[in-house]
């Protein structure tokens, strides 16, 4: 446990904000845990393809390999009161979030031990006891309702905040762009993605951000698998 | 302001006499003791919503034109001054956006009540609605819960063409997960509109915006603050032996007036308000067709797959050997609501539709 401090591979780029510092404060412990919990993200998505691919997982199947540092390296920045929402790809989330790989593979798998007793599936994992509000299954739908999320935080004086979680694909839905175009004074992040450390430092950033000042958008680059 | 509103159906945007006319078909039985008290069906819901705001602090309203302006037909009058903007939101014309605020903020235990100016709107937000609102509890196996409540004007005005006319009732009451209410009287739009405020389930509620300016007696108990109507439950308007009529919002108003003449002609109708469109209230439906054998259905929305096809199909299921006569539906034409007043007179049931389909089904006509 005791203090390391790592400088990210890849600088941060801000937009409108000063851009978080490259020195990440962190430990040994953590970053074991960092590996640990993305290595079990990783081998449960791999499982979950072949499940899917033998027709014991149905309907849909996005998978999240690829992407764990985000989930993880979130989860390190923020608390269990902070409020989570997100699209469709939301399995390493929920573990993110304190589920466990039983209650993931049972709902994949349409069982009742499954996080939503089987009746949810793939897109629609939640946890309310962390603040993860799922689990979203139309593009873009989890935006409007991660803003409602921190604005019932905001209206219950409660210093806490929401992260909504989108891609590319939701970057396009009207609920969204509509509101960034008309003036441009959201201010904004780039962070790389794929450094776990990296995306800590842009999560806690973007939280205090957020509490002091109002809504940030940040660009995590990250590749997915499949 | 005018231009944003120039857009939509506005309280007063219709002639007197057209007024006159719906008045007229609105009129019900109503028995004028002395000393007993009337409101209208707006100062009701205001009045309901005022309450809830003030007994829960989680209670709060947003929507076009709800604050400064005082509400597009006046219903949340006087709550931005005594609540504050932190409570009475006015959003931007953008009804996905603050609809999914909304059903976020009840996602994390607020108490929206969102209104849109008409139901037409609805549509721009209907997969907040059923997709984000309706189907959590269930997604989630109960661990998400949606206590927010949409509501504002559904079916015809008048005058107001195809775009701002459609009855949502049968849409939003086929979707398992919602509750979906349509008021007629002031005492119906307290009670169901505090009800629904207090349900921890999402809640459609219908109104009616030529109701709104409607004056109706109202009990005492109908006046105090803890005044609940259960949801799911009809109520029996007028009671008779001879014919079931069930309707639901403004056509109550023009069954009631259909029994009124039927009574002349020696038919007895049993005038049944709907109250609750989802979850029906099948029992007290299919007990007055036990005792009367005869059933007319009225809704004033399409035909097709409507209200009126459900209560239909109930009935068959359920009481089928005491049904004297064929069930009759009567509702608005099969065609997008016309502009010119006597087309639109035409697309709508009116008082004599009823007393044919009534006569009809008591072999008194053709």
């Amino acid at each position: 446990t005791t203090p390391i401090t790592i400088e990210t591979a890849v600088p941060f780029e801000s937009h409108l904000c000063d851009a978080p510092s490259r020195s990440v404060e962190t430990s040994s412990s953590e970053i074991l845990s960092f590996f640990r919990d993305m290595a079990r993200m990783r081998r449960m998505e791999i499982a979950a393809d072949s499940l899917y691919k033998s027709k014991l997982i149905r309907g849909f199947c996005h998978l999240y390999d690829g992407q764990e540092a985000l989930a993880v390296g979130m989860e390190a920045a923020i608390t269990r009161k902070d409020a989570i929402i997100t699209s469709y790809r939301d399995h390493c989330t929920f573990l993110g979030r304190g589920g466990e790989l039983v209650d993931a593979f049972s709902e994949l798998m349409g069982r009742k031990r499954g996080c939503s007793n089987g009746k949810g599936g793939s897109m629609h994992f939640y946890k309310k006891d962390a603040c993860f509000y799922g689990g979203h299954g139309i593009v873009g739908a989890q935006i409007p309702l991660g803003c409602g999320l921190a604005f019932a935080q905001k209206y219950s004086k409660e210093e806490f905040v929401t992260f909504t979680l989108y891609g590319d694909g939701a970057a396009n839905q009207g609920q969204f762009p509509a509101y960034f175009k008309r003036g441009d004074y959201v201010p904004g992040l780039k962070v790389d993605g794929m450094d776990a450390l990296a995306v800590k430092q842009a999560c806690k950033f973007a939280k205090e951000h957020a509490l002091k000042n109002g809504p940030i958008v940040s660009l995590f680059n990250a590749f997915i698998k499949f | 302001m005018w231009g944003i509103l120039g857009r939509r159906a506005v309280d007063g945007g219709f002639s007197a006499s057209s007024l006159r006319r719906m008045r007229s078909g609105l009129v019900s039985a109503r028995s004028y003791a002395a000393g007993s008290k009337e409101m209208t069906v707006r100062d009701a819901l205001n009045s309901a919503i005022d309450e809830e705001m003030s007994a829960d602090p989680k209670v709060f309203v947003m929507g076009e034109e709800v604050g400064q302006y005082q509400g597009a037909y006046k219903i949340s009058k006087g709550l931005l001054e005594k609540y504050g903007p932190e409570r009475v939101y006015d959003t931007p014309i953008t009804e996905a956006g603050f609809t999914g605020i909304g059903v976020g903020a009840a996602y994390a235990g607020l108490k929206p009540v969102v209104e849109f100016m008409t139901f037409n709107f609805s549509m721009q937000a209907i997969d907040h609605i059923i997709n984000s609102a309706a189907k959590s509890n269930y997604m989630s196996a109960g661990q998400i819960n949606v206590p927010i409540v949409f509501r504002g004007p559904n079916g015809a005005a008048a005058g107001v063409g195809a775009q701002h006319s459609q009855c949502y009732a049968a849409w939003y009451a086929s979707v398992p997960g919602l509750k979906v209410l349509a008021p007629y009287s002031a005492e119906d739009a307290r009670g169901l509109l505090k009800a629904a405020i207090r349900d921890p389930d999402p809640v459609v509620f219908l109104e009616n915006e030529l109701l709104y300016g409607e004056s109706f007696p109202i009990s005492e108990e109908a006046l105090d603050s803890s005044f609940c109507l259960p949801i799911g439950k009809a109520k029996i308007e007028r009671e008779g032996k001879d014919v079931t009529i069930t309707t639901f919002s403004k056509m109550v108003g023009f069954a009631l007036k259909a029994a009124e003449k039927l009574a002349e002609e020696g038919i007895s109708a049993e005038v049944i308000n709907l109250r609750s469109i989802r979850p029906l209230d099948r029992a007290t439906i299919n007990a007055s067709v036990r005792k009367t054998s005869r059933l007319v259905t009225v809704e004033e929305g399409f035909p097709q797959h409507g209200v009126c096809a459900e209560i239909c199909a109930s009935v068959v299921e359920e009481s089928f050997s005491y049904l004297d006569a064929p069930v009759e539906r009567i509702a608005g034409a099969d065609v997008p609501m016309p502009y010119a007043a006597n087309l639109e007179r035409l697309a709508l049931p009116q008082v004599e539709d009823i007393v044919r389909a009534a006569k009809r089904a008591c072999f008194r006509s053709k």
